[in-house]
């Protein structure tokens, strides 16, 4: 008997899903001898034609997913509710898309930079992308523990791509025991959820959760820190800094983003339809995660020399802003979230864009001190990683600003609706600590614009690829600061298709 | 007949077992193992659970536990083994960035 | 009374051996061993569950690859050692093996708060048919994820794995 299942719910996934399976298999047949054009592919070439094969992939998705913003929410309910295609799931796709695409234009020069250019990074990030997209949309525990790890799987391979290097190859070590350590801890969590309501579906484990009962709780405990590993929230970050420094900076770069906004995709999920009856106890929980995030990444960053690290740590601070909007809980604070994310995604990988171009001759130059002079030999450059920065520091009226302000006005209007002190202090320290983030943040700038270039400095011309990156991240960045309240009104809509579809939603 | 929490005592047990071997080992062989254990520990429960509420989520989820831990270790001792040839330890101190 | 009988051996056998994969610092190959001992007598309690088709799956797929794969490495890195002499951190090792033990001592009375019956199964539960009839209905989209994700380890250890790739 097969089940009626609604396939189209699937339609953002093919087009990836396609190219995960094909780049290998392309990848190999190029690299024959001989090939069917009788003519043998160089390894740039190779590279520069599975790079545009891939984004087309990742284009055609993404332009399903924005067909599917608006319209109806779709599930793919086989006897069991796998995957719920709502607004918010489509709006995460389409933030994910996006990083990929911007992520594969900005590897192709970086990868043969630093002598790694192999094709099956493409197929290793078309795999990593078509988990975070299930991740996004995931509505059992099954699938969200399958699509995490998806998602983990080729990261890990993907952190430590430049083979010979040890410091990529020990950042995919330690990403690769910090991350199975934390899928032990999700799945065990997920088996005592699963024990104490018998069902894997996050909308039943919903109705049946009790928050009286320990072991109930223990499990959502230790699903929240799996979660609070994935998304390297204090006190679960030691990782981040070390794995972000010596992964392939483009690789970072996606690091960073995608993979914060599949996994707090999956967080607001969990939080909002399994977990709900628990909402007040763990949101306790993550306010205290909320504020160490912000205050220590912040607080750290300012001490670091290495772009990389610098920024990784700046990552953490920002996953204590995004965790203020999840805390608040209202559609407001959701609406928030997916916008910072979106915000965050531009501004973060424009910067490490500007990193992964310095890159010459197999070496990664990533200490703030080799921008020194940017501003004159690379005037886009340097206005990129400038306008990065203020935003990341959330200066007006750059897109960054226009993000930490939807955030702490949905702290500060749910403290007043609840009357609840302990919101309007989240808000506070948040203000407080975006003021603490100026320290490291405009040193950049200062050092591109104030420093004189060292005489051997002789930083690399942006590819035709690369600068595609820099503009569109230029252009969002400026954009999105100005014009946010139409985008904001959307995305409040699909927040509540969400929430609508959540509540109702049963197998 | 075993009581149901009996194999939950016996899961709950190994799932400690292998976070403390993760915690404390300093080989990154024995750490995966370890971190294989939690998995089976996980699993017990899910098919002690499954079999508690007479359906077949948790042997299915089992299932796909097991083909995961499968990727893992290929890709995870493929990770180990490339380090080894450029670096040779399995100690996890003696990689300079892994500090816990 | 049997029943019982193979419960406890097997389980006291599967937290023994277990124990033994993190004690046991001398030599990585007994650990490795220890874990199949761990994983046959979990295989043994699965079956206790009436989860025949997983009991042979954990003996196949665990016992039989995972941990061959182990051994594998070990012999091929000739790691004989262990990790002796490399116990830099004592404070942190006892640290966390006071709080471990501390969280279970209250993991157990947590996990025994659940008494509940065990309801009747059907002589289907738990077999290939039963089990395959549901992956393949209810849950064939996670079966093609696990698809994807094989070919995506199978791609991730080649690349980390093989001498000079072009």
């Amino acid at each position: 008997m097969i089940p009626q299942i609604d396939i189209g719910a699937l339609g953002p996934m093919l087009p990836v899903a396609v190219g995960a399976i094909l780049l290998p298999l392309a990848e190999v047949l190029m690299a024959r001898k001989r090939t069917f054009l009788s003519r043998p592919f160089t390894q740039e070439r190779r590279g520069t034609f599975l790079a545009v094969a891939s984004l087309l992939c990742l284009v055609i998705a993404l332009i399903i997913s924005v067909n599917g913003l608006l319209g109806p929410s779709r599930v793919f309910n086989s006897g069991n509710p796998m995957i719920v295609m709502d607004g918010v799931a489509h709006f995460l796709n389409i933030v994910v898309l996006l990083g990929a695409s911007l992520t594969v234009l900005g590897s192709v020069k970086y990868l043969a930079d630093i002598h790694s250019n192999h094709g099956e990074y493409y197929a290793l990030l078309m795999s990593s992308v078509l988990g975070m997209m299930f991740l996004t949309s995931a509505s059992n525990l099954m699938m969200l523990f399958l699509a995490l790890e998806l998602m983990s799987i080729p990261l890990y391979v993907l952190a430590g791509f430049r083979r010979s290097s040890l410091r990529s190859n020990e950042s995919a070590l330690k990403y690769f025991l910090i991350g199975s350590f934390a899928s032990g801890i999700l799945l065990y969590g997920m088996a005592i959820l699963y024990g104490m309501t018998g069902s894997i579906s996050l909308a039943e484990i919903g109705k049946r959760f009790d928050p009286e009962s320990a072991p109930h709780l223990l499990g959502a405990a230790l699903v929240v820190v799996g979660l609070g590993f994935k998304i390297s929230s204090v006190p679960f970050h030691q990782w981040a800094p070390d794995v972000y420094e010596g992964a392939p900076t483009s690789v970072t770069g996606f690091m960073a983003t995608t993979v914060k906004v599949a996994a707090f995709g999956a967080l607001m999920r969990v939080l909002a339809v399994a977990l709900e009856p628990a909402a007040e106890l763990l949101y306790g929980a993550l306010w205290v995660m909320a504020v160490l995030s912000m205050t220590l990444g912040n607080v750290m960053a300012i001490i670091q020399q290495n772009i990389k690290r610098m920024l990784a740590y700046s990552s953490i601070a920002h996953v204590g802003y995004l965790l203020v909007g999840v805390i608040v809980g209202t559609l407001d604070g959701y609406a928030a979230v997916l916008f910072y994310l979106l915000v965050y995604t531009f501004m973060t990988i424009g910067a490490f864009t500007v990193v992964a171009i310095l890159a010459k001759g197999g070496e990664d130059r990533d200490r703030v001190e080799d921008l020194a002079g940017l501003s004159q030999s690379r005037p886009l450059m340097a206005v990129v990683m400038t306008l990065c920065m203020f935003a990341l520091a959330g200066i007006p009226p750059t897109a960054g600003f226009m993000g930490k302000f939807h955030l702490f006005r949905a702290a500060i209007e749910r403290g007043i609706e609840i009357g609840d002190t302990s919101l309007f202090w989240l808000a506070i320290i948040g203000v407080l600590n975006s003021a603490i983030s100026l320290a490291y943040y405009l040193r950049v700038p200062l050092v591109m614009y104030f420093r004189d270039a060292p005489p051997t400095s002789d930083p690399d011309v942006p590819g035709f690829f690369e600068r595609v990156v820099l503009l569109t991240c230029l252009a969002a960045v400026v954009l999105l600061g100005i014009v946010p309240d139409d985008i904001f009104n959307v995305l409040s809509q699909t927040a509540a298709s969400a929430q609508h579809l959540l509540l109702l939603q049963s197998p | 007949m075993i009581e149901a929490w009996e194999y939950q005592v016996v899961a709950g047990l190994l799932f400690m077992i292998g976070t403390l071997g993760v915690l404390v080992r300093r080989n990154v062989i024995v750490i995966v193992m370890c971190i294989e254990l939690m998995l089976n520990a996980a699993n017990l429960s899910l098919i002690a659970f499954s079999r508690q509420w007479g359906n077949h989520d948790g042997q299915i989820f089992v299932f796909m536990v097991i083909v995961v831990a499968a990727v893992e270790v290929a890709v995870g001792l493929a990770i180990i083994l490339r380090l080894v040839s450029n670096r040779d330890t399995v100690n996890i101190e003696d990689t300079s960035l892994l500090k816990w | 009374m049997t029943e019982q009988v193979i419960f406890y051996v097997s389980a006291f056998v599967a937290l023994i051996s277990a124990a033994g994969v993190v004690l046991n610092v001398r030599n990585t190959l007994y650990a490795a061993l220890c874990l199949v001992i761990t994983m046959l007598s979990l295989a043994v309690l699965f079956i206790l569950l009436n989860a025949e088709f997983i009991g042979v799956l954990q003996v196949m797929v665990y016992a039989g690859a995972i941990v061959v794969l182990f051994l594998f490495v070990i012999m091929l890195l000739n790691i004989r050692g262990g990790d002796m002499g490399a116990d830099r951190q004592p404070v942190l090792k006892v640290i966390g093996t006071l709080l471990i033990v501390g969280a279970s001592v209250k993991l157990v009375p947590l996990l025994s708060e659940s008494r509940r019956a065990w309801p009747e199964v059907g002589p289907e539960f738990g077999t290939v048919r039963a089990i395959g009839g549901t992956l393949y209905t209810d849950y064939l989209l996670a079966f093609e994820i696990a698809g994807v994700l094989l070919l995506a380890g199978i791609v991730g250890a080649v690349v980390m794995g093989k001498q000079r790739i072009d």
